[in-house]
């Protein structure tokens, strides 16, 4: 497969679009799914993967196979949200425990009580919104080492490479994103109970 | 012989999140398992840290949206297209002049939106307010006192660096009672006039400031703390931030200036938090001084206001494309969209609603 890879990065680098669409397929999910867990809406998501890929497109002469090419990819995927994250410099959400105003009154807008219904609970679609609420409350820097370790399962050492930092700093990042969403997942203890192993 | 490494905050986090990544070695291994049996509540910790990746690593994958690969395709074509085009212009025709008059353009729209950014967000872009002639300095200035995040000491002591005056008929540095501020803030708090949505925004329009800043004074609440050390005063940040609702990030500043060095720490507390708050900052000071006066929200609250009519509009936008929409997946994807929108408009109204009652700020003064 990596020489397969490599072929079709030549190619790419001498100018065939046809290679770049096979890299395309090798890639496209990954970065997507990258986008989406940083950016939390599939238009952004689907804005920055493209906008990822056509830098990819227009700087892949530039690769000289010093790192690995999917590291090369995931970092410009990478900075590409940072950068656009950077660029809106909104200001940081609430916590997710916060009551929301709504016509209705207040409501608590975090993750709605399961338990009556656990099996139902652990569907795709509410684990996904459960996982995507959590992260989107995080800061930027521990969102993205998380998705980059937790989510899309890329060693330490392929984490560093890609934020370009320092090992220690990605792990650090890391301890402290998963304690932070350890906090907003233990709010509904019977959903994570379902998902439990028990320890050895 | 093996070598016994004591458990630490640090060893117990590389051991803990080892164990997580299943990377640890055998012997780390067996100083993990003998330490959480021997300990209930680290061991709870570690279960619950491990059923939170869990929960990460079982969020299933998404599929791209339809199309995806094809667009990003035309994009590539399209790029070839214009490579060949320009490499295939013959060198006397290229438009020079184009390009000359369009970056002159584009410098004049810099310089004109430059300055127009900073005359109205003075303290957001402090360095380039401080560049600008003195016609569009004085707009932006006036009212002060407020000097949003920033410009907590502009009122009472403008000269930085200088050591913070105790406020008139204050008792000079005499520590005051504590409880009776608090009641009296909270009680100034709900007299505060109420910010409604007649404030007029800002609105650039071709690189011109379309309207004048609004004025937009709020009465609240100083207060001054001697605070005895540096630590603890950090942690009570992080204790406000934790233990408050309300209380934002951003909210929060920390700042170290005078001489000798002191460190200021000032924090908004919501109208309804304020009692709550002076609760929290007796922990670790007690009140120096205190000072009514006004601060000018004008800035946030029309910020807010622009969030919350794009939110708007985006809203509208999607719930257009998701009417025509037919591919099923992309429906989906839509929806979701929606729904995070409508979450954020929600937020953001709130955080209006929130300047609408009106803040309280505090600061802590260490010496």
């Amino acid at each position: 497969v990596e020489e397969q890879e490599n072929q079709y990065i030549h190619r790419c680098q001498q100018g065939d679009p046809q290679a770049f669409e096979e890299i395309l397929k090798l890639y496209e999910k990954k970065v997507y799914n990258l986008t989406y867990r940083m950016m939390g809406n599939h238009e952004d998501a689907n804005d920055l993967a493209q906008e990822a890929f056509i830098r990819v497109y227009q700087s892949i002469d530039q690769f000289r196979g010093d790192a690995r090419f999917s590291t090369w990819l995931y970092r410009i995927a990478t900075n590409v949200c940072l950068d656009e994250l950077r660029k809106r410099s909104r200001r940081q959400a609430e916590s997710l425990d916060e009551p929301v105003l709504t016509q209705d009154g207040s409501v608590m807008r975090e993750i709605p009580d399961w338990s009556d219904n656990p099996e139902e609970a652990l569907n795709r679609r509410e684990i996904q919104t459960m996982v995507q609420t959590g992260i989107q409350s995080l800061p930027e820097e521990q969102k993205i080492a998380l998705i980059l370790r937790d989510l899309q399962g890329h060693t330490y050492e392929e984490i560093a490479e890609m934020l370009d930092i320092s090992l220690g700093t990605v792990k650090s990042r890391i301890n402290r994103g998963r304690m932070a969403l350890k906090g907003i997942f233990e709010k509904d203890r019977e959903l994570l109970l379902q998902v439990s192993r028990p320890m050895e | 012989m093996k070598v016994v490494i004591p458990m630490n905050e640090e060893r117990w986090d590389f051991l803990l999140n080892g164990w997580i990544d299943e990377s640890l070695t055998h012997n780390e291994l067996a100083d993990f398992e003998a330490y959480v049996s021997e300990n209930p509540e680290r061991r709870q910790e570690a279960e619950s840290l491990q059923k939170t990746v869990m929960m990460l690593r079982a969020a299933p994958e998404l599929d791209v949206p339809t199309g995806f690969r094809a667009r990003i395709m035309d994009r590539v074509h399209e790029a070839n297209m214009q490579k060949t085009n320009v490499i295939s212009m013959p060198s006397k025709s290229k438009p020079k002049l184009l390009v000359q008059h369009s970056m002159l353009a584009m410098a004049a729209a810099c310089l004109i939106v430059f300055v127009s950014l900073a005359s109205i967000f003075p303290q957001v872009l402090p360095g380039l307010h401080g560049l600008l002639p003195p016609v569009f300095r004085a707009n932006s200035t006036e009212n002060n006192g407020d000097a949003g995040v920033t410009g907590v000491d502009d009122e009472r002591s403008p000269a930085s660096g200088e050591p913070l005056q105790p406020l008139p008929g204050e008792g000079g540095g005499q520590i005051a009672d504590y409880s009776a501020l608090a009641d009296v803030g909270a009680g100034k708090m709900d007299s505060f006039p109420r910010l409604g949505p007649h404030v007029p925004k800002v609105n650039i329009i071709h690189g011109e400031v379309a309207e004048k800043e609004p004025t937009m004074q709020v009465p609240y609440r100083w207060v001054s703390y001697q605070v005895p050390d540096l630590v603890k005063a950090l942690s009570l940040v992080r204790e406000v931030l934790r233990e408050q609702d309300g209380i934002m990030e951003d909210m929060i500043e920390i700042r170290v200036d005078g001489d000798p060095v002191r460190l200021n720490l000032t924090v908004y507390f919501p109208a309804d938090q304020f009692s709550a708050g002076m609760q929290q900052l007796n922990k670790v000071g007690n009140v120096y001084d205190s000072e009514e006066t006004l601060y000018d929200r004008s800035r946030e609250y029309n910020a807010i206001s622009e969030m919350i009519d794009q939110l708007r509009i985006d809203i509208l936008d999607r719930e257009e494309k998701l009417a025509k929409e037919t591919d099923p997946l992309s429906k989906e994807m839509l929806e979701e969209d929606l729904v995070n929108s409508r979450i954020s408009l929600t937020m953001w109204e709130q955080s209006k609603a929130r300047l609408d009652m009106g803040v309280t700020e505090i600061s802590l003064v260490l010496k």
